[in-house]
């Protein structure tokens, strides 16, 4: 039903304006993704503070637009020198480097051009397939349906994302969920920790919160280990896909595309681990397994399809249940409300169109990473030689500027700025940041949730024992904080040691 | 951070903090109407502090998990003398140095130059003060073309910042 409406929109969208800001904002992703240190979720975010004045049908094709083609972009300095633009595309190294060193550069880029067009259109048709069971399922959750899966999220993103203990990621989580408790809350108007600062009382603002986590901590760890050597001289070589060896892919492309579907679905857990995963699974069924990490062009194109499908794996719990997949899905979620859509349940039914438009921009993003990345490669080489101790501060000012841009006062740039240094000193004692800003995202639906359910059973937390998916998701509960979620992190870390390499602590 | 002890030696000491900070959520909490809100009963399950309490206590929970498994992997073990060579060897430590600078710099520009000085002004300062910090092309201290590069890229690029965010996207300055 959604595939139709999805069709007519991607014809619709096809005029000047929405064609420019789709292509320019995958374009200025795709800088993102390349250059070492600036994120998807910066880039989402960014430009969710400077297109929160522009239309709403605007502003999302933009979102879509930079957060495609930063997913994308850290694929080519990845490829190129080694380096991932985002951790997303840390298992594409491997493969894709040694690619480059043997003259293949511009044959991985374009393979894995391709066949991150692939994964993103595979991501956002599974999207469009799951999205009406997912709407009829979103409806019939409760309050307490939706407490637990709160909960349940900023679990298993603390599990997953966490290189060192779980409970590290929890503590992250739970910060998140406190930081959402400050300010006056609804049900009883009561002022939360605010300590008699007026600018605390409307809550804090998530956007100037999740800059500075994501922003600050880039910036200083990338002045700190600065190396003046980022790119020398790179040769592309030849810029052409193998089109007939990614036709005996199929499998392949199918396989990381289900993984990259499931795994982005998961609360908070995103592409990196996506893609660790796929690359994992491409490893295991190979006939040649130990071709990989010598330049297997398959361990170029697993992690590729796995990391772009995830972004439509990551949108489906975003529009059905207001619950993001990945923390540039929560960056997206939060442009979302700035914009006055309410995702979740009903969504569907107060903006009917809504879930069509976003599968048309997911699908038009697809075709522009195609287009802008392959036109690109030779502009992002020049990017690559930008040194990192000139274009951080710049960055710094963007961030700051755009903190600001929200709420027009300096108190959101201080936030974003103490967040940060916070965030900084977490990831610096392997604390994982993205629970944290999960945390903050569900932390109103956690609590509002779960006092809404315990006055439908006037206080009888047995109650809860009686719905099947709140029994389902108790389980899931348990399983995360006894299971250690063993059954997805073993192979994902089993992945790891077999590759023998620890993709980076930052963001994704 | 360095070595797996001194990681472990790290998490002790926050997770210990963490602990405190549990426990004042917990407190804090506590201290909300529970069984009256604005001189009216109301039930406990509708308490603002309800949502603070549980959180409050797990953070406390898995705080001690961080720090029980911190000491079943000997963070006590010379404990004192690690945080004492530690010090020692702040001054010769560039890492923290260099995070310490940047983090000063752009606290600098947050809370003294925004603002409080023009934006233009605060901006190329704050620019220039950044990249001549951390900018050291050929591992050269000081290079005139560098320079000049720098004394460009903090006049023109705060001006075509401050230019697309007030024109493009009508927000005005601070």
């Amino acid at each position: 039903m959604y595939i139709f409406d999805m069709l007519h929109e991607i014809a619709g969208m096809l005029s000047p304006v929405p064609m420019l800001v789709m292509f320019a904002s995958t374009a200025l992703g795709i800088v993102f993704g390349v250059l070492p240190g600036l994120t998807a979720t910066l880039a989402v975010a960014l430009l969710s503070t400077i297109t929160f004045r522009l239309s709403q049908e605007t502003a999302l094709i933009a979102l879509i637009g930079a957060y495609v083609g930063a997913v994308y972009g850290a694929s080519q300095s990845a490829i190129l020198i080694g380096i991932p633009g985002t951790s997303a595309a840390a298992a594409t190294v491997r493969d894709g480097h040694r690619l480059a060193k043997q003259g293949r550069g511009g044959e991985a880029i374009a393979n894995a051009t391709f066949a991150s067009m692939i994964g993103t259109i595979f991501g956002l048709v599974v999207m469009m397939l799951v999205m009406p069971l997912m709407v009829r399922l979103a409806l019939q959750f409760t309050s307490i349906e939706f407490f637990l899966l709160a909960l349940f999220g900023v679990l298993i993103c603390g599990s997953l994302t966490s290189e060192d203990m779980a409970a590290k990621g929890w503590i992250a989580g739970i910060l998140g969920l406190l930081v959402s408790t400050v300010g006056i809350e609804t049900i009883q108007g009561y002022n939360r920790f605010t300590f008699g600062v007026p600018e605390l009382m409307g809550g804090i603002e998530f956007v100037p919160v999740i800059l500075g986590a994501f922003a600050i901590p880039q910036i200083v760890r990338g002045l700190r280990d600065l190396d003046p050597q980022t790119a020398g001289r790179l040769e592309i070589g030849k810029l052409l896909p193998d089109f007939g060896f990614l036709r005996r892919c199929k499998a392949l492309i199918a396989r990381s595309g289900l993984i990259g579907v499931g795994i982005g679905s998961i609360p908070g857990v995103g592409e990196d681990i996506a893609a660790w995963a796929s690359y994992d699974a491409a490893k295991r069924a190979d006939d040649d397994p130990d071709s990989f990490g010598q330049g297997n062009m398959r361990g170029v194109i697993a992690p590729e399809v796995a990391a772009n499908s995830c972004i439509g794996g990551a949108i489906i719990p975003v529009l059905t249940l207001a619950v993001p997949g990945s923390p540039p899905a929560a960056m997206l979620l939060g442009a979302m409300w700035l914009h006055g859509l309410r995702p979740g349940p009903m969504l569907a039914s107060e903006n009917p169109e809504i879930i069509a438009q976003i599968g048309a921009y997911l699908f038009w993003g697809a075709i522009a990473i195609c287009v802008c990345g392959l036109i690109l490669v030779r502009l992002t080489v020049l990017a690559l030689r930008v040194p990192a101790s000139i274009f951080l501060p710049m960055v710094a000012v963007v961030s700051v500027l755009g903190s600001y841009a929200l709420g027009l006062n300096t108190f959101n740039v201080m936030l974003m700025f103490a967040f940060g240094a916070v965030a900084y000193l977490l990831e610096e004692m392997k604390y994982p940041v993205a629970p944290l800003v999960i945390g903050l995202i569900l932390g109103n639906m956690a609590d509002v949730g779960l006092r809404r359910a315990l006055l439908t059973t006037q206080g009888d937390v047995l109650a809860f024992l009686e719905r099947p998916v709140a029994l389902v998701f108790l389980g899931l509960i348990l399983l995360s904080l006894f299971g250690r979620a063993g059954w997805l992190k073993g192979l994902i870390g089993a992945g790891r040691r077999r590759i023998g390499m620890r993709p980076r602590s930052s963001g994704k | 951070m360095g070595s797996r002890e001194n990681l472990r030696r790290a998490d002790l000491v926050t997770a210990l903090l963490l602990i405190v900070l549990g426990g004042a959520v917990l407190w804090q909490a506590l201290e909300m109407p529970w069984t009256k809100s604005f001189g009216m009963p109301t039930k406990w399950y509708l308490s603002p502090g309800l949502f603070p309490a549980i959180l409050g206590v797990l953070l406390i929970w898995f705080a001690a998990q961080v720090a029980l498994r911190a000491l079943r992997e000997g963070a006590l073990r010379g404990f004192g003398p690690c945080v004492l060579q530690l010090l020692a060897g702040l001054p010769r430590n560039r890492a923290v140095w260099r995070s310490a600078l940047a983090l000063l710099l752009i606290g600098a520009y947050v809370l003294l130059g925004l603002g409080k000085l023009n934006y233009y002004l605060a901006t190329s300062l704050f620019c220039l003060a950044m990249m001549a910090a951390f900018h050291r092309p050929g591992g050269r201290f000081f290079d005139l073309r560098g320079f000049g590069l720098i004394l460009a890229v903090s006049l023109l690029g705060p001006l075509a910042v401050g230019q697309v965010f007030s024109r493009a996207f009508q927000v005005p300055l601070p």
